[in-house]
């Protein structure tokens, strides 16, 4: 199964008379089994991304390929979830209702799909509130419910808008459980957030859109690479040494490393030991988002 | 078709509350109606203003809600969804003219009045029908706007094409003055007027004169198919950025 191509992507909004440019040449990737985040400050095109890639906007010019083929190819959509910022639907309707029904359009054999709902809705913790109707949830349970309507059928292809908005911490936890078990699975994830922290736990990797780009494209989890950060007792040591021993500049008094496995990780240790440092604190670390989202902001 | 969508379509009517009320007034206009034997049919004729309300929620306000995103999301192709949304809203307006014949018919027997099969059973079939291309012109102008625009596209037009008739026609008998040249250019090419005549009675057509006239049932159904047609041609390239209005 291949993942989620785009290339050279590009898209402008047109009014009467007017054309806004808002992607100038994306290029993604997300391989099967990777969760990737797109962060980017208000209006940098994270949704119009989102949305051509899922098949609702066509791009002007570029590719988009799931799978290897069209976004909006039926035989891709059978296996997409897709989750929106905002729920919007029958508020008349139950939750099981409405879940039931998604359920039927993603042509859920009725064999096996009430089970299927059921448990869905029990794994959301919504089994109290299935029979209530959609206008009285929460918008953390509309959310719930969102996530549900997109699991149905075993997504290969999972594309979650802001997923945790107005959840509250437990509601937070359960998606993040719920996107780490896709991706081992080994369904494609992108996931559209502006909360680092939560981008920061499950993803893979992460893409700063910026004015209408991929302004950076950082690997957070890597099983090649692992970011460490090692806290030096303050007053032990000498910097030009510790700089001398281990071929990285300390900031302050915390030393950043790239390390490939655990013991290179001890054998970075014992040469700023071996330099006269004392260590306080190894701790690994993914990359800092809050200071790229800065940079690149 | 899809029948998920079209049951769907139906348990959002049957749910509400609105839907019921009109149907329950209908039901005692009619019953009322017919007990003090008042003309045949004549319930249908204020049927057309629910098919109108019914009409205008087939696709737009599902655009602007975001619902639709939703909906597009899973493996049904738009021209599938349009049509069984269309075909679920026609059955449930159906549902409401066979209950309003069917009420029509029992409070005359109750009442002992001689039942107008014929004009009643015509009358039905005419606003069915109707109903069919109202749904149909509401899906066409709703594939390319948002919200609730198709009602006013539909209501306007209707205003728009008796207005421009009916001044076209004052201004062909004008031999003299500002309009002169105009009036004789408009006898010169009776089809000016002909062609916007024929529009009108197209898309919004009169009752048939005689009840179940095969060819103005012909004539309203092939044109519901053309709106479908044309409906679906526009509504499959359609874009449909997501996020509530």
């Amino acid at each position: 199964m291949s993942g989620i191509r785009v290339r050279a992507l590009t898209k402008a909004y047109r009014s009467i008379g007017r054309r806004h440019p808002v992607l100038h040449g994306v290029d993604l990737d997300v391989q099967p089994g990777e969760v990737v985040g797109l962060i980017g400050p208000n209006g940098a095109g994270k949704t119009t991304l989102m949305s051509c890639i899922v098949g609702f906007l066509r791009p002007d010019t570029g590719e988009v390929t799931v799978d290897d083929r069209a976004s909006d190819d039926l035989d891709v959509r059978r296996r997409t979830g897709f989750v929106p910022e905002r729920m919007n639907f029958d508020r008349r309707a139950t939750g099981r209702a409405f879940v039931r029904y998604m359920a039927r359009l993603a042509e859920v054999p009725r064999a096996g799909l009430d089970a299927r709902v059921d448990a869905l809705l029990e794994r959301l913790g919504l089994a109290g509130a299935a029979k209530r109707r959609l206008g009285q949830y929460s918008r953390g349970m509309l959310q719930r419910i969102g996530m549900c309507q997109a699991l149905v059928r075993q997504p290969d292809f999972l594309f979650l808008d802001e997923p945790t908005s107005g959840l509250d911490p437990n509601g937070v936890f359960l998606v993040r459980e719920l996107i780490a078990e896709q991706k081992q699975r080994g369904a494609a994830v992108l996931l559209n957030s502006h909360q680092l922290a939560e981008i920061e736990k499950v993803c893979d990797r992460v893409l700063f859109l910026h004015n209408g780009v991929v302004a950076r494209d950082e690997t957070l989890r890597d099983a090649t690479r692992i970011v460490i950060a090692v806290t030096l007792l303050e007053g032990s040591f000498d910097p030009a040494a510790v700089a001398a021993a281990t071929g990285i500049e300390p900031a302050g008094n915390v030393l950043t490393a790239t390390v490939a496995s655990d013991e290179q990780t001890a054998d970075l240790v014992a040469r700023i030991v071996g330099a006269g440092a004392g260590v306080v604190d190894v701790r690994r670390r993914t990359a800092d988002l809050e200071s790229i989202f800065r940079g690149t902001a | 078709m899809s029948a998920t969508v079209i049951l769907e379509t139906l348990r959002r009517h049957f749910a509400h509350i609105a839907y019921v009320a009109a149907v329950l007034m209908l039901l005692l206009i009619g019953t009322t109606m017919a007990a003090v034997d008042g003309p045949a049919g004549a319930t249908f004729e204020i049927m057309k203003l629910f098919i109108i309300i019914a009409g205008c929620q087939i696709i737009g306000p599902e655009f602007s809600s975001g619902t639709l995103q939703l909906i597009l999301s899973k493996p049904i192709h738009r021209a599938r969804y349009l049509l069984s949304r269309v075909a679920g809203v026609v059955l449930a307006l159906w549902i409401v003219i066979a209950l309003a014949y069917s009420a029509d018919v029992i409070a005359r027997g109750i009442g002992g009045h001689k039942i107008a099969w014929l004009t009643s059973g015509g009358a039905a079939t005419a606003v069915a029908a109707q109903a069919m291309l109202v749904c149909s012109l509401m899906a066409l102008f709703g594939s390319f706007t948002r919200s609730y625009l198709n009602v006013a596209l539909y209501i306007g037009g209707q205003i728009l094409l008796s207005m421009i008739g009916g001044f076209l026609q004052i201004i062909s008998k004008i031999d003299r003055g500002a309009f002169a040249a105009l009036g004789a250019f408009l006898r010169s090419h009776p089809g000016v007027i002909s062609t916007i005549r024929t529009i009108d009675r197209n898309v919004y057509p009169d009752p048939p004169p005689i009840p179940f006239d095969r060819n103005w049932l012909l004539l309203v159904v092939s044109n519901a198919a053309i709106a479908l047609l044309l409906a679906c041609l526009i509504f499959r390239k359609r874009e449909v950025p997501y996020g509530a209005d």
